[in-house]
């Protein structure tokens, strides 16, 4: 899961009404040499929450950990990259 | 035939003889059109005799006493099953007076009578009497058993009403049962496995089990016996025995009197097998999992003039055929308890490889829940990268649609699957999500950005998305509330002006006379369902009934029967054909080399792997798309516009746009 992914993402659980953003808890990063594309910067930065983008700024990708719902506490766990968002039952 | 007629030198034809013509001419008429015979109005040395059949309880020898009085005889052939016979005389002339005094004649068979009709034939067709062989895996061993094993096996079952607790007797409709072992149960056409009567066989039958054991017949020990006495005229319906109740191999032993036993593929054709008394009947592979077998209750069989007592398939000669009366047979079958599925090359007409009863289709929402979990969801979980290495060409027109969107646009791919449209525009920041882990795995492990979700509730910030799309996932809904709760999870994360592309599954697979992809293609790999193409028997298109009765098993068509059902099931859908119905399974065979990677799960859906070619079948839920149906679900959503409404490629699509903020709890912009 990517920076850009994490500013979209916010908790569903039921009865959350500040679920956003989520709090990154990673025990696996990684950090990606990108070539910098300024047009997409440019065009991604409006379209970006930048508050949780600085928040998320000190991780890069994260590969093994979880994100937390900031108001319920649910966490949603992340293995091999992938973030497991699926609530259960009555969540 | 007029000729014919005149040749009989009556201009003025008395009431009888008219009656008579007239009989012979339908009889003629019937041959044509039934059987494909034509006759022919000059004399010929060749005759059919209507009603002069052995499937009319003609006895081939007393035709053939009749058939001498008009002349030399040279060959007579008396196919089994049909009410005619083909005679040929050594000469035109024989064959004239056949016709002129033969027409008309009654002839006395047993309890009946049946009036003989001649007509002439060019020729009389060899083709008739094909011989066919054994099904495979099927052989009749002879005297199996001496006489006096014979006497004391019979003797062994004791038909008296039933005081012992060992074993359970039961008179059915058409013949008497008892069973040892384990009860076989005609209610549910298994046995209780945990259920085992006491007692075990009759230690009579040890000596034969054994002989059969040591001349590899067996490779265990049955430890089940059915005995069921037929009378004459009884008989038992065409049945396959239950897969997933017995193993492979079973014995029957055929004692005191011998039948006709017939066979029948699903693809028609059909082989009628003597069972000689004291014969043992040895069915496995093919000729147990897939063939039928059930003898036709009557007085009478044919069976072969050389009555040595021979076994085998009795088509092969049609001059050799006659009549035999049938007397009281008592068979014992042998079977082995099954403990695990049932993993055989057919599954088409196995009952461990397709769901046990389909589910009806949901209402309430906690069975829709329910439904999706096994018949989607966990599918999709299990055929995950056989279902991604089918999943590699993008459908062009959502590939336009995509390309079309400005770069830096921000694009959800809800019900992303291996994400085969996540790196269509590299300009677009697209994210992914499914409800597969799995398939979402393969998406990470391509680069893309992607997260396991459910599309009724994407955490993704409300009005964050330039673009969405849903494409084949709404159909995997089961009720109109939850397909439109999709659609409207989708509009959420649209920002106004933003568009979303949804393509379902149409229920009309043909449109505008064109025939989908998906009907079309039966070989390449390239539409929608492709990988679902069926190499098996199951591709021909069967009624769902059709398919029922075939794996109905011992007395289910007679005794029980599948019409006793009230709630309407969902439909078992047959691939590469029209739906008949919009709430439907779909089979997707798995190939099991494609899926090394598959876990141990296991579910109610899925069948056992296979270590033949043929890997178990899952079934996936839909529900198919009417026209309109999509276009007016996506109306009644609020602050949208449809902009477009398309069918492509036996699906149903539309382009809709964000016209309206919608303030959700979500809702941060």
């Amino acid at each position: 899961m990517k920076l850009l992914t994490h500013n979209m993402l916010t908790s569903h659980v039921k009865g959350v009404t500040k679920g956003y953003p989520l709090i990154i808890k990673a025990t696996e990063v990684k950090v990606s040499e990108l070539e910098f594309n300024a047009q997409f910067v440019s065009r991604m930065i409006p379209k970006l929450e930048w508050s949780a983008l600085i928040q998320a700024a000190e991780w890069v990708e994260v590969i093994e950990g979880c994100l937390q719902c900031p108001e319920s506490g649910r966490e949603f766990p992340i293995s091999k990259g992938v973030p497991n968002m699926l609530l259960n039952d009555g969540e | 035939m007029e000729r014919s007629m005149d040749s009989t030198g009556a201009v003025r034809r008395t009431k009888e003889e008219k009656k008579l013509l007239r009989r012979q001419i339908k009889a003629s008429h019937t041959l044509l059109k039934h059987e494909g015979i034509s006759t022919v109005s000059h004399p010929t040395k060749h005759l059919v005799v209507s009603n002069g059949g052995l499937g009319n309880g003609v006895s081939r020898e007393a035709l053939l006493e009749v058939l001498k009085e008009a002349g030399t005889v040279e060959s007579l052939l008396t196919p089994p099953g049909k009410p005619y016979a083909f005679v040929t005389y050594s000469s035109t002339e024989a064959g004239q007076n056949a016709y002129t005094l033969l027409n008309g004649r009654a002839l006395q068979c047993h309890d009946q009578s049946v009036t003989l009709y001649f007509s002439y034939v060019e020729k009389v067709d060899s083709d008739r009497s094909a011989s066919c062989a054994l099904p495979p895996g099927l052989s009749v061993l002879e005297d199996f058993v001496s006489p006096e094993e014979e006497l004391q096996l019979l003797q062994t079952v004791d038909w008296m009403p039933d005081t012992d607790d060992v074993t359970v007797q039961k008179a059915l409709k058409h013949r008497r049962v008892k069973h040892y072992g384990y009860e076989f149960r005609y209610d549910n056409n298994n046995v209780d496995k945990d259920k085992p009567l006491p007692g075990g066989l009759p230690a009579e039958c040890d000596a034969l089990l054994q002989r059969c054991l040591a001349d590899g017949h067996i490779s265990v020990l049955p430890d089940q016996l059915t005995v069921n006495q037929y009378q004459s005229g009884q008989g038992i319906p065409p049945h396959v025995d239950t897969h997933s109740a017995f193993e492979d191999t079973i014995l029957s032993l055929s004692l005191g009197a011998k039948t006709v036993m017939d066979f029948k593929h699903p693809d028609g054709r059909s082989v009628a097998v003597v069972l000689p008394e004291r014969s043992l009947l040895v069915m496995k592979g093919e000729s147990r999992y897939l063939w039928t077998h059930g003898i036709t209750p009557r007085k009478f069989d044919v069976v072969p003039v050389s009555e040595a007592g021979g076994s085998g398939v009795m088509t092969s000669d049609l001059s050799n055929l006659t009549l035999s009366r049938r007397g009281t047979r008592t068979s014992l079958t042998f079977r082995k308890i099954r403990h695990t599925p049932c993993n055989c090359a057919y599954p088409s007409v196995c009952d461990s490889q397709r769901p046990p009863s389909p589910p009806s289709v949901p209402v309430a929402e906690g069975d829709a829940c329910r439904l999706e979990a096994q018949y989607v969801h966990q599918v999709y979980e299990e055929i995950s990268s056989h279902f991604s290495s089918t999943r590699h060409s993008p459908w062009p027109q959502v590939r336009d649609f995509l390309l079309s969107l400005p770069p830096g646009s921000i694009l959800a791919d809800v019900g992303c699957g291996n994400g085969k449209y996540l790196g269509i525009n590299p300009e677009v920041m697209s994210v992914g999500c499914d409800r597969s882990a799995n398939l979402v795995q393969i998406c990470i492990e391509r680069g893309y950005e992607a997260f396991v979700s459910d599309a009724l509730s994407v955490p993704l910030r409300s009005g964050g998305c330039d673009a969405c799309i849903s494409i084949a996932v709404i159909h995997h809904f089961s009720t109109q509330e939850r397909r439109q709760a999709a659609i409207r999870e989708l509009v959420r994360l649209l920002k106004v002006g933003g568009r979303a592309l949804i393509y379902v599954w149409a229920m009309e697979q043909e449109y505008n006379n064109k025939k989908s992809k998906y009907l079309k293609e039966r070989t390449t790999e390239t539409s929608m369902e492709s990988s679902e193409e069926l190499k098996t028997e199951e591709n021909k298109s069967k009624p769902q009934e059709e398919q029922d009765r075939k794996l109905s098993s011992d007395v289910k068509c007679t005794e029980d029967g599948f019409g006793s059902m009230t709630q309407p099931r969902i439909h078992i859908h047959t691939n590469r054909t029209a739906f008949v119905s919009q709430d439907l399974l779909v089979p997707w065979h798995l190939k099991s080399n494609a899926d090394k990677n598959k876990g141990a799960a296991s579910g109610s859906t899925k069948g056992p792997m296979d270590n033949t070619s043929q890997g178990p079948v899952f079934h996936r839920y839909y529900h198919v798309f009417q026209q309109g149906e999509l276009e007016d679900m996506c109306c009644g959503v609020t602050g949208v516009k449809v902009l477009r409404s398309y069918h492509d490629q036996g699906n149903w699509c539309v382009e809709l746009e964000k016209t309206l903020s919608n303030s959700l709890k979500n809702d941060i912009a």
